[in-house]
């Protein structure tokens, strides 16, 4: 300790601002004196800045390598259920398209074992994990914090879509309410399917005309496809479908939320919404977090955190406009809870 | 129908005084100045939606917004440190407080690291401009041959802003004169290493 430079503790005191009144002054006075002092104040200065920037550094780099890890923001036990009744899906669609393309192989197939076990609750999760699916395809993270959903125009007639290979849909049929948006995961959730008996289902399977994948034209032109007439084809498999003329087949609209839950000296639930470069942002003020869901319903949209639902009243919005903050009104029609699973 | 308007300053304010401190923040704090850097990664997670929003609706971007936060809790990290650091708030309002601030500043063009969220007030050097006084992987090997509790020595005297006491206690010395005369060596160590190996125009003045 006797050959510490008594220096070094005083200029580490100027240096992290713990010096005040005289004492400062006579640090400054003893700085502008005394050149040997001041080279020793700067060096000093630069190895506690160095040291200071390395520990930046490092703490950001450790943060970076963090949270940038697939695992920080990789999906959740409850997604990944979801994933896995992707596959659920995905095997499901196929014995379907099968079936439709070749009804003798179909009949062998063990299709209705399928529609038996496949209850509404796990049509309604396989029908997000779809939607899931499709909102994480293209690898942007910020999917799993900024919702997407689709929401489809309600009463169109059933319609066959061109589709990627991977991909399996079918055209809304009724207004049933259709999750839009959540900050969390990309999900949406159709709630369509009430109670999914055997019968039903196959009721519905031939209502909905299986998705199939049309040829480009030319493919179309190949000898093995052949085109009918402008909007019939002939699948390499046999089977037909009519693709539907473009004004009449479905569209879907892509929503876009993000939330910011806050809390006021008010306590009265409100929310503040407005819309930029296609996103809404809600500022939901005095609202329980808690894995919030957007369902849009006969164009009414409904807000789900925690326990509550609250009506998004102005819904949609154009780019630029804002609604102002208004208070949050609770939904407690149990027609609309019900609708949503509440 | 209660209708009101609240800019989002005022909103933060009332936050910060109205709401308090959670169980779990009280944890997440311990472990913080217990040295657990697990727990920013998991308020990295918890609040990045937030911050991302926000960064988003003041014409920041993505990268941005990870980049605020990052830098947040940080400055997190280090107040928590400090002995005399009282969270009156819930941690995820202190950090949107701390990413506004960053934030108007980055956006006003002013230096992230100012003021009351500087640890050293004095230094003219920050963690932005590191790269253009000195060669990273210099420094690195410096503090790498400083020795592991030389390193982390430094850091918690001149990053994390723990004094002497602190120090002892965190690094299990007998007392405070302990931890200044170890901190003495050490310093010692650094500088000569520094001075070997960098420019003298690059580092010592």
């Amino acid at each position: 300790m006797s050959e510490m430079d008594p220096h070094i503790e005083l200029i580490d005191r100027y240096i992290r601002g713990e010096l005040s009144g005289l004492e400062l002054q006579a640090f400054l006075t003893k700085l502008q004196s005394e050149p040997a002092f001041k080279a020793q104040v700067e060096q000093q200065e630069k190895i506690a800045a160095l040291v200071y920037a390395f520990g930046h550094a490092q703490m950001k780099q450790y943060l970076r390598q963090k949270t940038r890890h697939r695992g920080v923001f990789s999906l959740s036990n409850k997604t990944k259920y979801y994933a896995a009744a992707s596959v659920l899906l995905i095997a499901f669609s196929t014995a379907i398209i099968l079936w439709k393309i070749n009804p003798e192989a179909g009949n062998k197939m063990p299709l209705t074992a399928k529609g038996d076990t496949l209850s509404a609750e796990k049509k309604e999760v396989i029908t997000m994990a779809k939607e899931q699916a499709r909102g994480n395809d293209n690898g942007d993270t910020s999917k799993n914090t900024e919702v997407i959903a689709q929401n489809a125009e309600n009463n169109l007639p059933p319609a066959i879509e061109e589709l990627n290979d991977d991909e399996f849909t079918a055209s809304a049929e009724s207004p049933e309410p259709i999750v839009i948006a959540s900050n969390i995961q990309a999900v949406a959730i159709s709630l369509n399917s009430p109670v999914m008996s055997q019968k039903s289902m196959k009721e519905e399977t031939a209502e909905m005309k299986p998705a199939r994948k049309f040829k480009t034209e030319a493919e179309v032109a190949k000898p093995t496809t052949s085109r009918i007439d402008d909007n019939k084809y002939v699948t390499e498999n046999g089977g037909t479908g009519y693709k539907m003329p473009e004004t009449s087949r479905t569209k879907k609209q892509v929503l876009r939320f993000s939330f910011t839950f806050l809390e006021s000296i008010e306590k009265t639930p409100a929310v503040e919404i407005d819309k930029y470069n296609d996103i809404y942002f809600v500022r939901c003020f005095n609202i329980v977090y808690g894995n919030p869901l957007v369902y849009e319903w006969q164009n009414r949209y409904f807000l789900h955190s925690g326990i509550k639902t609250y009506e998004l009243k102005n819904l949609p919005l154009q780019n630029g406009q804002k609604t102002p903050v208004s208070a949050a009104q609770e939904v407690t029609d149990p027609a609309i809870l019900s609708l949503i699973g509440r | 129908m209660q209708i009101f308007t609240i800019s989002d300053e005022r909103v933060l304010t009332i936050c910060e005084m109205s709401e308090t401190t959670t169980g779990k923040d009280q944890q997440w704090l311990e472990r913080l100045q217990s040295g657990d850097q697990e727990v920013l990664v998991l308020l990295y997670k918890n609040n990045h939606t937030m911050i991302r929003s926000y960064v988003l609706k003041n014409q920041g971007r993505n990268e941005d917004a990870e980049d605020l936060l990052q830098d947040a809790l940080i400055v997190l990290w280090q107040k928590v440190q400090q002995e005399n650091f009282v969270l009156s708030s819930k941690l995820s309002t202190y950090i949107m407080a701390v990413c506004k601030n960053l934030w108007l500043k980055r956006l006003g063009k002013q230096q992230r690291l100012e003021g009351e969220d500087k640890i050293l007030p004095h230094l003219h050097v920050t963690a932005d401009n590191f790269s253009e006084i000195s060669d990273f992987k210099h420094l690195q090997k410096a503090m790498d041959e400083i020795g592991e509790t030389c390193k982390k020595l430094l850091m918690m005297f001149y990053f994390d802003g723990n004094d002497m006491e602190q120090i002892a206690r965190k690094m299990q010395f007998a007392n405070a004169d302990t931890a200044k005369a170890k901190k003495y060596q050490c310093f010692k160590k650094l500088e000569t290493l520094i001075k070997s190996r960098f420019n003298k125009s690059d580092f010592i003045g």
